[in-house]
């Protein structure tokens, strides 16, 4: 059973804006975040992810909009919110002189209600790490101190920002079970990531950022279906001395999409290009003839059925590897 | 489970970075030692200050009253004289190696000096009444000088609580201001701010981590001043280690201030120097002010580290207490007081951590 705050969304945010000067980094934003949920935030660099989500953390005051957490107001309420929050930052770096039992019990000390320190070093899997100081921790030991002391007030609702960014796979792994693990539990999670895998495993919903504004919101087989529904043709173009085109694609591109609509929805990645098809043999055949019409020879050709990366592709015209 | 209090877990992480950064360490307990070693042994060392003059070679060595000036002067244990070509001396006195030259010429002795100069001034009068003597003069009064043996009248009496200011002040604006700056950069700042713990108990917990880390400093200074110099504090201690902490409130207050408008260390700590460097030439941490202007005194009386100098002189030497240091306790909680509320209000960098890099 789920507790009776349950009746209100855990985070419930409404025309959220935050103006910079004269930079508007977050454009009249609102969602919900309803109990148990993980809900995964993409967009590419300088969306307005992070500013976003340390508005809802309760860091930066929107410059217009409404704001409730728990049904509570976060101007008014915000210390009773943050007792029950809990947050991994990117980038941040704790005092690398601490060991990991101090850093905890520092971070306990900041709430009313704390786990103790070694039960949560336990499920950090750092009970033998316990005494060692941070600066000798790896970055995925690390990650599990910091996601420790996110958790150290047993949070209702966690936020996490790129929590494995920088990892290598195997520690990337051990943040996802445990995450995994605080799913089981019922948390309410806000995720922000660059990985589309991490999307895929952790989140019910996603929403996708762009220059400040939400260009898209839903369950993953949603968003596939609505927006990249069949499959993804990508291909290369060599022209016909065999040189592999990269720089003039885009140019290429805009002249084909005026002459074909085959291509309309075609985005250029490095020195491919990608096209969500509905039937596949009759548009490789299109393709194939516009080409073969233009002189140019196609490289490398592939199929597969559509993933978020396409989705979010298409939407922002940009791969997240490269956002 | 006995619930920790943040502000005891902050206080206790100010003292554990300052314990295990080595450099801190050195910076905070070794250097005022140092300076009180070096400056101490300089200058206790000097039986009797002697006063460097310059003759130069060939000017007729007798006087109207036929004393032979060069012997004369060499015959005052006072005195080193310095004898070359005219070129010799005159370099010499340009490199400050000699106080004072004595020429003679058709219109008789005359002594060459910078009259502004307290050194000047000095070996001037030793130099004239040296050969008035010589020449036959005779003293009415008869006065000896005796040597200053009493603990609390040397230099290095002076010295031990101008240091004991200057290292507070430089240990609380370095130690301090680097570290909040450091802790923004690296996100810890934004960290503590999403949790429930008041901004204030981080800042207290700078000012009361100081105070212990103070208490060390100052405890290094006292034992080495007693056990080399045989420094004694007249006030009591318990005045000392109050005041003292004072000065360290207005300082770290200081530092969290500008910390609070700076966004990265090197900018930090330029910010830092531009404050200590001039106080600490002014403030009478190494010499007595009584010499400066007028003007420059009136300015340097209202600078905390003046402030913190003079009180801890006031202590250590006249034996006074925090009761009869108004005024200068006035000064260093004014200093905390308003460095901490402008620190506070309105303040962009510890409460609010800016826009996302």
């Amino acid at each position: 059973m789920l507790p009776s705050i349950s009746r209100f969304p855990v985070v419930d945010a409404q025309s959220l804006t935050k103006k910079f000067g004269t930079l508007t980094a977050v454009d009249n934003i609102s969602l919900k975040l309803e109990p148990g949920e993980c809900l995964a935030i993409l967009g590419p660099n300088g969306a307005g992810k992070t500013t976003t989500v340390e508005m809802l953390e309760g860091l930066l005051t929107p410059t217009s909009g409404h704001l409730k957490v728990f049904g509570m107001d976060m101007q008014k309420q915000r210390s009773e919110i943050l007792e029950r929050v809990g947050v991994l930052l990117q980038e941040t770096n704790m005092y690398k002189r601490y060991t990991v039992k101090e850093t905890l019990q520092l971070f306990s000390s900041f709430y009313k209600n704390p786990d103790d320190p070694l039960a949560i070093i336990d499920r950090m899997n750092l009970t033998d790490k316990s005494n060692v100081q941070l600066k000798h921790l790896s970055g995925g030991q690390k990650q599990r101190v910091y996601l420790g002391a996110c958790l150290i007030n047993n949070p209702e609702l966690i936020f996490l920002d790129e929590p494995t960014t920088g990892l290598d796979p195997q520690s990337r792994r051990s943040i996802w079970d445990l995450l995994n693990a605080l799913k089981s539990q019922h948390k309410s999670m806000i995720l922000t990531t660059h990985y589309m895998e991490e999307a895929e495993k952790l989140a019910d919903r996603i929403i996708i950022f762009d220059h400040g504004k939400i260009i898209a919101e839903g369950t993953l087989n949603h968003l596939i279906a609505l927006h990249c529904d069949g499959q993804v043709i990508t291909f290369s173009l060599a022209t016909n001395h065999k040189q592999i085109l990269s720089d003039e694609l885009p140019k290429v591109l805009t002249s084909l999409k005026s002459e074909h609509q085959v291509f309309s929805s075609a985005v250029p990645i490095g020195n491919r290009v990608e096209i969500v098809a509905h039937s596949t043999s009759s548009m490789i055949t299109a393709i194939l003839e516009i080409l073969k019409k233009h002189n140019y020879e196609v490289h490398e050709l592939n199929m597969r059925s559509g993933s978020l990366e396409d989705v979010f592709i298409k939407l922002t015209g940009r791969s997240i590897r490269d956002a | 489970m006995l619930k920790r209090s943040s502000l005891i877990e902050l206080t206790k992480g100010r003292w554990r970075e300052f314990r295990r950064e080595p450099s801190a360490f050195f910076f905070v307990i070794f250097m005022p030692i140092l300076w009180m070693v070096i400056l101490g042994a300089a200058f206790s060392g000097k039986e009797n200050v002697k006063v460097q003059v310059g003759w130069i070679d060939g000017q007729t060595a007798t006087s109207p009253f036929n004393i032979d000036i060069p012997a004369s002067l060499s015959s005052n244990s006072a005195i080193i004289l310095h004898r070359g070509s005219i070129e010799e001396i005159n370099l010499k006195h340009l490199r400050g190696e000699i106080a004072a030259i004595v020429s003679t010429d058709a219109t008789g002795l005359k002594i060459i000096y910078d009259t502004a100069s307290q050194e000047g001034t000095n070996a001037s009068s030793i130099i004239n009444s040296t050969l008035q003597e010589a020449a036959g003069r005779t003293d009415p009064l008869s006065i000896t000088s005796e040597k200053i043996t009493i603990p609390g009248t040397r230099y290095i009496d002076f010295l031990i609580p101008g240091l004991l200011a200057l290292s507070i002040m430089t240990s609380s604006l370095f130690g301090t201001g680097m570290l909040i700056v450091s802790n923004r950069r690296e996100n810890l700042l934004k960290r503590y701010l999403a949790t429930p713990m008041k901004p204030h108990e981080y800042l207290i917990s700078h000012i009361f981590g100081r105070t212990f880390i103070f208490i060390v400093e100052v405890a290094a200074i006292l034992i080495t001043g007693y056990l080399m110099f045989g420094f004694k504090s007249a006030g009591s201690y318990i005045s000392l280690l109050a005041f003292a902490f004072l000065g360290t409130a207005a300082f770290t207050s200081l530092a969290i201030l500008c910390a609070a408008r700076t966004a990265n260390p090197a900018t930090m700590n330029g910010m830092t120097n531009i404050i200590s460097l001039p106080m600490m030439l002014v403030a009478g941490v190494w010499f007595s002010r009584a010499n400066f202007p007028e003007w420059l005194g009136q300015i340097v009386q209202y600078l905390p580290l003046t402030a913190l100098v003079d009180g801890l002189r006031r202590i250590a030497l006249e034996g006074a207490n925090l009761s009869t240091l108004m005024s200068e306790s006035v000064i260093l909680l004014a200093y905390t007081l308003l460095s901490t509320a402008a620190a506070i209000r309105g303040n962009p960098a510890i409460r609010n951590p800016g826009p996302p890099d």
